[in-house]
């Protein structure tokens, strides 16, 4: 086994039939399932590979803030299967807004965005600080372009954190380096105090 | 929105994929000794003692000693390195008790009156909550051993190995206040926690909980007996190698030897910890080592 070493032991289930995480199709319980239970659900299989989301659970992603009800925006239009997995989640009750802000935007639970360039940092967290709730989260997910994995991804990820310092909570950092290269996750959430509130 | 997303998978990313959900099968990762050791499995021995922590605190350097033992002999790695950290019980690579046994000697050399002893270490066998509990279906009469340092100065041991490794970017003190964030999210919102049982694998994100041994000894204790866990100080290991080495080598039942060479092994260099979140952890961390000398009657001078 040289070719990769997760630190997440739930990898040995890619190598059966019934495999990854598993979510129990729009049902908005909280649990993650490992083995299919003897039921009538249905179920849908989770593969890291995939889903940067998805990942970073494999990768000891502590804090999951999606649940049953919650409202997502969620800016990454790419053809990955994360979307299927967070509807599931958080249930009929739930809301994704996938394209672009409303003008009379309501204030969203979680924001799930994607960052390929570091150019304007300070302009996107500013915008999407606005249209979160107090004490929600911001998921970052980071694509570095340039292949050196260490310094520059710690210049970016210490860039977000500073400047985001005002407004938001440095909760985890995840590297997805398993699944994704040259990929690395930030959980953020907002704290209630926030100087910059609208 | 949803039904945009297409499955439009290359070829190459189908037989990538294809070729990682079938290990066995992959010709990149074939080779001739793996699949000898693993024709002969069923004649091959369990471990007789496995190092099961803490990382960080001098495991890696136990098992360089411990195999220069002429009647210790070590178990095969696949990376060419002296050491093996096989991550077998965490399930890590696989389940299967004929991949962990091709890792150790034929058994046969035994009954030619060579008696011998092996073993393996694996750094993070001590936090998994599973682990006691599989070691002891699998191998009832196994001795174990655990390394203890001060859990101030393995947490920033550990903080610099996975800054090296790239696994965190931030600063020290920002990595433990969001650590302690989760802690409190886990005692204030339960509900948020994603409830991975391997969590505990995860090194990069348990800095200081890996730190409170108590928490993680005390299932062992209820599993084994005590007889068969030996605990060590890593400050011991490092003034006294040779008092240390024979209590160990007593404790496995083999004769004492001078182990040739004792230099220090995988050593990280890194500017000292900040005094003042120093003297933070070390408060934290009081209360806990408390309980651990209760728990093992014995005094750890970790408050300085």
């Amino acid at each position: 086994m040289n070719y990769y070493l997760p630190r997440i032991t739930g990898m040995i289930n890619l190598n059966r039939s019934n495999s990854g995480i598993i979510w129990k199709k729009l049902d908005g319980r909280k649990k993650l399932y490992t083995k299919i239970e003897t039921s009538t659900h249905e179920y849908r299989n989770w593969n890291p590979f995939r889903s940067k989301l998805g990942a970073a659970l494999f990768n000891g992603l502590e804090i999951f803030p999606f649940e049953s009800g919650s409202k997502i925006f969620y800016s990454d239009t790419t053809t990955d299967t994360t979307l299927n997995h967070i509807s599931d989640i958080i249930g009929p009750n739930g809301k994704i807004s996938v394209d672009k802000f409303n003008k009379n935007s309501e204030k969203f639970d979680i924001v799930y965005l994607k960052i390929s360039d570091n150019r304007n940092l300070e302009t996107e967290i500013f915008n999407y600080e606005s249209h979160l709730k107090n004490s929600g989260f911001l998921i970052i997910f980071l694509n570095n372009s340039s292949n050196t994995i260490d310094s520059s991804f710690q210049n970016l990820t210490t860039k977000i954190i500073n400047n985001s310092k005002m407004s938001f909570q440095l909760i985890q950092e995840i590297n997805l380096a398993d699944f994704f290269k040259n990929h690395m996750m930030i959980l953020l959430q907002k704290t209630e105090t926030s100087l910059r509130m609208v | 929105m949803v039904s945009t997303i297409k499955n439009n998978s290359t070829f190459k990313e189908k037989t990538r994929l294809w070729l990682l959900d079938h290990p066995n099968l992959n010709p990149f990762n074939f080779s001739i000794k793996r699949s000898y050791r693993n024709l002969t499995s069923g004649i091959r021995t369990f471990p007789d003692f496995i190092i099961i922590g803490a990382g960080r605190a001098g495991t890696t350097a136990l098992y360089s000693y411990l195999i220069q033992h002429p009647k210790i002999i070590p178990a095969y790695t696949t990376n060419n390195e002296d050491v093996a950290d096989l991550h077998f019980f965490e399930y890590m690579i696989s389940d299967n008790i004929k991949w962990y046994k091709s890792h150790f000697p034929i058994s046969f050399s035994k009954s030619q009156k060579k008696h011998f002893i092996t073993g393996e270490f694996t750094s993070t066998y001590m936090y998994h909550p599973d682990v006691p509990k599989r070691i002891f279906n699998l191998l009832p009469r196994v001795k174990l051993i655990v390394i203890l340092r001060n859990p101030v100065d393995k947490a920033y041991a550990t903080y610099q190995q996975q800054f090296r490794f790239g696994e965190i970017t931030t600063t020290f003190e920002e990595t433990i206040n969001a650590e302690f964030r989760r802690m409190n999210f886990n005692t204030d919102f339960p509900e948020l926690n994603s409830k991975n049982d391997d969590f505990e694998n995860s090194v990069a994100h348990n800095i200081i909980r890996h730190g409170i041994y108590v928490n993680y000894l005390e299932t062992w204790f209820k599993i084994f007996d005590t007889n068969q866990i030996l605990i060590l100080n890593s400050y011991d290991l490092k003034n006294s190698t040779k008092e240390t080495l024979n209590q160990i080598f007593n404790f496995l039942n083999i004769s004492n030897y001078d182990i040739p060479d004792i230099s220090p092994v995988n050593v990280g260099t890194y500017t000292p910890i900040n005094k003042t979140t120093r003297q933070k952890l070390i408060d934290f961390f009081k209360p806990h080592n408390q309980r651990l000398d209760e728990l093992l009657s014995t005094t750890h001078n970790w408050d300085d």
